[in-house]
């Protein structure tokens, strides 16, 4: 590719976000401006961001890539990302989010929930989680950018690595949520428009949308040679139910992240900086068209890369996606718009990659730095300080930590990319299962205990763990403590318990734990209940 | 449907484009629906003032 195209495109993107920088930089005066915008944010501003944060290079290249081995079945993902992420996160949880943090005047999602309990402990424990987590998802985002970037300019990963984790460090630091926020909303444009591009591309290469979708139809032979074994039964079809695919395309992919995303600290701080309910509802529809495109297009153009690479290039032909990108699922997509798309597109699909990746970094950064430094420093510990100074110290600290696991891991793991969507998936189950009952329970439950709090955090925390580390097989299996200590892999060795995502049964069993504590436990007076539920009907 | 077979696979790409119809229906409706009231604006500026306070003695 042309580097003088790719370097002025690049300049000119990094001065864009320079600019937004300074201009958050010199609107930030405040904690509250700090960590929740000021509670002023434009509803385009906060639904780009909420998508921004939410979908990351590796939604994109390695969930479009896992898209061009299972098929169009993941679109269900997108469905749910769409009526769960946006419809029913924004309506039925961001306005009692909103309110309740107002009422509470929270600063950060641990302490949402701290103030609701009147529990320091629980703010701390939620913090601490997102603390001792968030760096495994965030060191996978880096990787995905990093590799993304060396391979695109050539240059070695380490440099690559360093490099983008500077520019996110620098305004993330400077500028607060306000940074992090105006530069989300800039890149998700640029996400969108590249995607829809990618898509109108895509079709227009392939002959039109029917045309595309039944010769991905045709190919149903191939897909079942190759995988039937596992259960793929075409890339326009469902896998066979019950089977290995099933598994992972239904528990991992669909459910794992379309329910994970309810319960991510960094998605729900955003209800608490828009100035009233209005913008939240008007959130909705801009945060709707924007998934649709963003977690849709990536699921639609995978599977179609096979009909690409099979019969148009004659360099592949003859060849599936997943054989022509050498079994490497992350290097599908970059090696399909290579490929396939004119090298102006390449420039343009860089700069949204590299928008992908910093965009969710950045409020990764800043929910792992106020958690360190507001919830677990100032508030669990009972230490006072400058507030902004803390957190800026706090994002400090989890940049390093990120940092160092994105550049550690690719030297113990081979294959490094692999890992990119597993550490998302982890993530987004170890939330859900840990967070989703109580948070539900803090908004909707005048009645909801402290213990019951405790109870859900904690159960849906070990069990989630527990899975992990003794059964789910690609977790156990590279983590080697199952066989370290049993001699096994997985505990469920030769079951397909082996492939069920730990979220589908630590949810249920964090559930049950909050129900049941909820009998046990004194419950908060009724006056800080009322505060807490105030305007809340 | 569109080239795809079976239900699963077309169901989902259905309900896909009927969830983001529903939020851009949401959306319109309640365009003007929620705006900031007088207690929750007092509500902000109470803790706005506290905030200075705090760091004033900080």
């Amino acid at each position: 590719m042309s580097i003088p195209l790719l370097t002025s495109v690049v300049l000119v993107y990094l001065s864009i976000v320079a600019f937004l920088t300074v201009k958050a930089y010199r609107g930030t005066n405040s904690a509250a401006d700090y960590m929740l915008a000021g509670r002023e944010i434009h509803p385009f501003v906060m639904a780009m961001s909420y998508g921004a944060t939410f979908i990351s290079t590796s939604a994109i290249i390695g969930f479009g890539g896992a898209a061009a081995v299972f098929g169009m079945s993941v679109l269900w993902l997108t469905f749910l990302t769409i009526i769960v992420g946006i419809f029913i996160a924004f309506v039925f949880f961001g306005r009692r989010t909103r309110l309740m943090g107002l009422n509470l005047n929270a600063h950060t999602f641990p302490e949402l929930l701290g103030r609701r309990f009147n529990s320091r402990g629980i703010q701390g424990m939620t913090a601490l989680l997102i603390f001792a987590a968030m760096p495994l998802y965030a060191s996978v985002v880096l990787m995905g950018g990093g590799k993304f970037i060396s391979q695109i300019m050539a240059i070695d990963y380490d440099v690559a690595l360093f490099f983008l984790t500077l520019i996110v460090a620098l305004y993330v630091i400077m500028g607060g949520l306000k940074a992090v926020m105006y530069t989300d909303a800039f890149q998700a444009s640029i996400m969108f428009s590249g995607l829809m591009i990618l898509l109108g591309f895509t079709y227009y290469k392939l002959g039109g949308i029917t045309t595309a979708h039944q010769r991905l139809t045709d190919m149903q032979e191939i897909a079942v040679k190759i995988f039937g074994a596992k259960g793929h039964t075409g890339w326009t079809a469902f896998p066979e139910l019950g089977s290995e695919y099933w598994l992972i395309v239904v528990t991992t992919i669909i459910l794992g992240v379309g329910i994970g995303v309810l319960a991510q600290p960094q998605l729900i701080v955003r209800f608490m900086t828009v100035k009233s309910s209005r913008e939240l509802n008007r959130a909705v529809l801009i945060g709707g068209i924007f998934i649709l495109v963003a977690v849709g297009v990536p699921f639609i153009v995978g599977p179609l890369s096979n009909v690409f690479f099979y019969y148009e290039n004659p360099a592949t032909a003859g060849k599936i996606s997943l054989l022509a990108a050498d079994k490497n699922v992350a290097q599908i997509i970059p090696m399909y718009i290579s490929t396939s798309m004119p090298q102006w597109f390449t420039a343009l699909f860089m700069i949204t990659m590299l928008s992908a990746a910093m965009s969710t970094l950045s409020s990764q950064f800043h929910a792992m730095g106020t958690a360190l430094g507001r919830d677990i420093y100032e508030k669990a510990l009972g230490r006072s300080g400058n507030s902004v100074l803390l957190t800026r110290i706090g994002i400090l600290f989890a940049i390093m930590l990120s940092y160092f696991l994105a550049w550690g891991l690719p030297h113990f793991f081979e294959g490094g990319t692999a890992i990119i969507a597993r550490g998302t998936a982890i993530f987004f189950g170890i939330c859900a299962a840990a967070f989703l009952p109580m948070y539900f329970g803090a908004i909707y439950f005048r009645g909801m205990t402290k213990l019951s709090a405790y109870a859900g955090l904690v159960s849906g925390t070990l069990v989630s763990f527990f899975w992990l580390f003794f059964v789910h097989l690609k977790e156990s299996k590279p983590l080697q403590l199952c066989n370290a200590l049993f001699g096994v892999d997985s505990l469920a060795m030769g079951s397909k318990w082996a492939l069920v995502d730990p979220l589908v049964i630590a949810l249920p069993a964090s559930i049950l734990a909050t129900i049941l504590f909820n009998l046990w436990g004194r419950r908060l007076p009724e006056q800080h209940v009322q505060r807490c539920f105030d305007k809340i009907r | 449907m569109f080239g795809l077979e079976g239900i699963g696979v077309p169901a989902g790409l259905a309900l896909t484009l009927i969830s983001a119809g529903l939020c851009i229906w949401y959306g319109l409706k309640n365009w003007n629906v929620g705006h900031l009231t007088e207690q929750e604006d007092r509500q902000k500026q109470a803790w706005i003032q506290e905030e200075h306070k705090v760091e004033e003695t900080l």
